[in-house]
């Protein structure tokens, strides 16, 4: 049997059930990637179905074709440069109108459509009779009714695929009339674009004078850079100026509505509209949620419920991991020598893959609590409901999750978690901010300086501080970044909110699985290498006459560690940390704690000569802290507050830098961000102390 | 003509124009309004987000961008 191959754009509205009837496709055959660079992902997969081997690209979710959103311009760029064999758009039956006008941009596109027609017993359920043939008839392309979620339809989708492929189902896509006066204009435009033969055997005539008279920035820089550019241009704005004279409204709205005039002749034909419920049960749930008494309550509820989910279930797997991770290291001192190859393998690589992998069940449950209220529809009212008081910020509804599941939780998992933002910009805002939340590796820290220099009674007091404080922070962080780095039209706020599904077992496994491999494929490399480099600078260079001159082997941990390329840096560092109370020693323990935060508890163990300490039972370090009288309350304060604001740990700005899209603009201003904060608040908050006669 | 924000919840509305920028107009245009469409609002409690439904679907529109759409009653 020959293998034939052939690639089909998969497309669609969000929420039509794209991705379950990718899933039917492809089963597990699939991978995620990104469109080289933008955050943009890409899902693959592949079908077998007689002797063809179907290449499946599921291209994101929009409504149009436009070129106002990344997802929208990936989308195009796919379906226009790579020119897959087909495109199947998924449509909601259920919402057939609104669904249609994307796929009458694709029938510009000029490549072979099949319109899958999802959902169709939901569509049949509101009363809605289609005749599949006449719809087929008007719109000039082959339809297949589906049931996503039940797995109906997916046999003959792939049939269909495959006849039209072999144009054994000929179709011939309809045009839609937009009317004399816009048809002149196009007569005149086509005359001019067709003078470049490259420009129209690369890209679809029809499409290409559309779109200009709709003004769509891309086309016109394509036609721009044309032999024909100045013609084309020049007769365009006459074009556009004319139109705009004639219908007293720009022609971009004229011509999406003589689309949408289309849609709804084809439908009133091809429809048999019987009662239709006015009242279903998602408006029912709707009043509830969407109630603006219960709504924020409600959302509180769910966000502490995916937190309370994400850490309750993943900390037996986790201590698991820590466990095998634990006996491995044994394993390996035992087998290795002792010496340099030993700490390498034990502290670097072992340690490194156990970080790494410490944090995969936290991102897997996660992304399954996640998965649920998405697919359940709750997510996009979440946003709603939250719209309000974020967007004071400079903030989205959804960017409140992130910064949940941040505080006592864990960064990596939040920034991951603002892949449920759409829009970049607030993706950005949302992911630099995350990580000035107080997570759960930071809590060892504010718990040893708190209990060393303050009251027990004060302690919670402190502790409640330092909370409001990362919140305030990271607003205001918003609040600046928005007003001052990500400036320019705040992204509208418009937004589908889908009917309530159940969501299925099968759906809520793939998305977890597939967002949380994306987390090991393309930040684990980065942690692992960071993390080898921070064990090499403190282990480097190696003083091995230390034992020799009878030190303690605490002592000569201290030693080490202070003439470790780290420990000169922490010492290189001491003038910069000066003016906010710190010396060197606490120099080392901060950069150590890039590392991991809790590792600031442990280094601090190190200097101050006690060996190995645990970060969740220091009484020992606490007591020789409080002896040392180079501390104090106040500078015990601006050390915390520098703790709070620094650079997030390698693991956190490793995601950071894969989620932001790889670009060293956005790494470096997050270091950059986060150092000058760090340092700025805690300069205020020591040398103000000091001014009001606190600390010495 | 007013303003969708001053529109009770569940009166029927026919949509007029909307002062936006560009990319306001195309985002409400992919969602099915376009001058002359009819909508109903589904809740709106007078200083947040209005929820509406356009062509069957229900569209959450931020209270920002509902305060610039000028819509009559039916």
């Amino acid at each position: 049997m020959r293998n034939k191959k052939i690639t089909i754009a998969l497309a669609g509205n969000p929420n039509s059930g794209k991705s379950t009837i990718f899933n039917n496709l492809t089963g597990a055959h699939q991978h995620v990637g990104n469109y080289p660079g933008v955050t943009v992902e890409k899902k693959e997969g592949k079908a077998s179905f007689k002797d063809y081997e179907i290449n499946v690209v599921d291209l994101p979710g929009t409504y149009s074709l436009s070129a106002y959103s990344e997802d929208e311009i990936v989308a195009r760029d796919f379906i226009i440069k790579e020119k897959p064999d087909l495109i199947v758009h998924i449509v909601d039956s259920s919402n057939l109108e609104r669904n249609l006008y994307l796929a009458t941009q694709f029938m510009e596109l000029e490549i072979p459509l099949v319109l899958a027609m999802n959902m169709s017993d939901i569509a049949e359920k509101k009363g809605q009779d289609m005749d599949y043939t006449k719809l087929s008839e008007l719109l000039g392309v082959a339809i297949v009714p589906t049931i996503g979620n039940k797995n109906i339809g997916t046999k003959e989708l792939l049939e269909t695929i495959t006849k039209v492929y072999e144009g054994k189902i000929k179709t011939k896509t309809a045009h839609i009339s937009y009317g004399p006066e816009i048809r002149e204009e196009m007569d005149k435009l086509e005359k001019i674009v067709k003078k470049d033969k490259a420009l129209v055997d690369q890209y679809p005539w029809r499409w290409l004078i559309v779109k200009m008279l709709e003004n769509d920035s891309s086309v016109l820089d394509i036609v721009g850079k044309s032999s024909i550019a100045q013609e084309a241009i020049s007769q365009n704005e006459k074009s556009r100026h004319h139109l705009h004279l004639h219908f007293g409204d720009i022609p971009e709205t004229i011509i999406a509505g003589r689309r949408y005039g289309f849609i709804s002749d084809v439908c009133t034909e091809a429809l048999k509209p019987s009662i239709k419920k006015r009242h279903d049960l998602s408006d029912r749930i709707d009043k509830v949620i969407l109630n603006r008494i219960l709504g924020i309550p409600i959302f509180v509820l769910v966000m502490y419920a995916i937190f309370k989910f994400t850490f309750t279930f993943s900390e037996p797997v986790v201590g698991w991991l820590e466990k095998f991770f634990e006996w491995l290291s044994e394993i390996a001192a035992t087998y290795i020598p002792e010496g340099l190859f030993q700490s390498f393998v034990v502290d670097g690589l072992i340690g490194g893959v156990g970080g790494v992998l410490g944090f995969f069940p936290l991102v897997l449950f996660m992304f399954f609590a996640i998965a649920f209220f998405e697919d359940s529809g709750y997510m996009a009212r979440a946003a709603f409901v939250m719209d309000k008081l974020m967007s004071k910020f400079g903030l989205h509804g959804k960017s409140f999750l992130p910064m949940m599941i941040s505080t006592n939780g864990c960064a990596v998992p939040g920034i991951m978690a603002t892949r449920t933002l759409e829009n970049k910009k607030d993706r950005l805002i949302t992911m630099m901010v995350t990580p000035f939340m107080i997570c759960g590796a930071k809590l060892p820290i504010f718990a040893l300086f708190i209990g060393a220099f303050f009251p027990a009674k004060y302690g919670a007091n402190i502790m409640f501080l330092m909370y409001v404080l990362s919140v305030v922070i990271a607003f205001a962080s918003a609040w600046l970044l928005k007003k001052f780095v990500f400036k320019g039209e705040t992204a509208h706020f418009v937004m589908e909110l889908p009917p309530y599904r159940i969501p299925t077992l099968k759906g809520l496994l793939l998305k977890m699985w597939e967002r949380g491999w994306m987390y090991i494929r393309k930040a684990g490399t980065i942690i692992l290498l960071l993390s080898i480099i921070i064990w090499a600078g403190f282990t480097f260079p190696q003083n091995t006459s230390l034992e020799e001159k009878g030190m303690s082997e605490e002592e000569t941990a201290a030693v080490q560690l202070e003439q470790s390329y780290a420990g000169k840096a922490g010492k290189i560092i001491e003038p910069l940390v000066r003016p906010i109370g710190l010396d060197g020693r606490s120099g080392i323990a901060l950069i150590a704690g890039i590392a991991a935060k809790e590792v600031v508890v442990s280094t601090l163990g190190t200097i101050y000569s006690l060996g190995e300490v645990d970060p969740e039972e220091p009484e020992s370090l606490r007591e020789k802290m409080q002896a040392d009288h180079s501390w104090n309350p106040l500078k015990a304060v601006a050390f915390l507050i520098f703790c709070l604001i620094y650079l997030p740990c390698i693991a956190a700005t490793a995601v950071f830098y894969r989620e932001s899209g790889s670009q060293i603009k956005w790494l470096l201003f997050l270091i950059f961000w986060t150092t000058v904060l760090a340092w700025g608040s805690s300069f205020i908050v020591y040398q103000g102390g000091r001014l009001l006669g606190f600390g010495g | 003509m007013h303003k969708l924000t001053q529109a009770r919840t569940g009166l029927n509305l026919i949509f007029i124009s909307v002062e936006g920028g560009r990319g306001a107009v195309q985002r409400l245009t992919d969602m099915g309004l376009i001058p002359g469409e009819r909508l109903k609002v589904l809740h709106n409690s007078g200083d947040g987000p209005v929820t509406v439904l356009i062509k069957g679907a229900k569209v959450a529109l931020g209270h920002g961008l509902a305060a610039k759409i000028i819509v009559e009653e039916e």
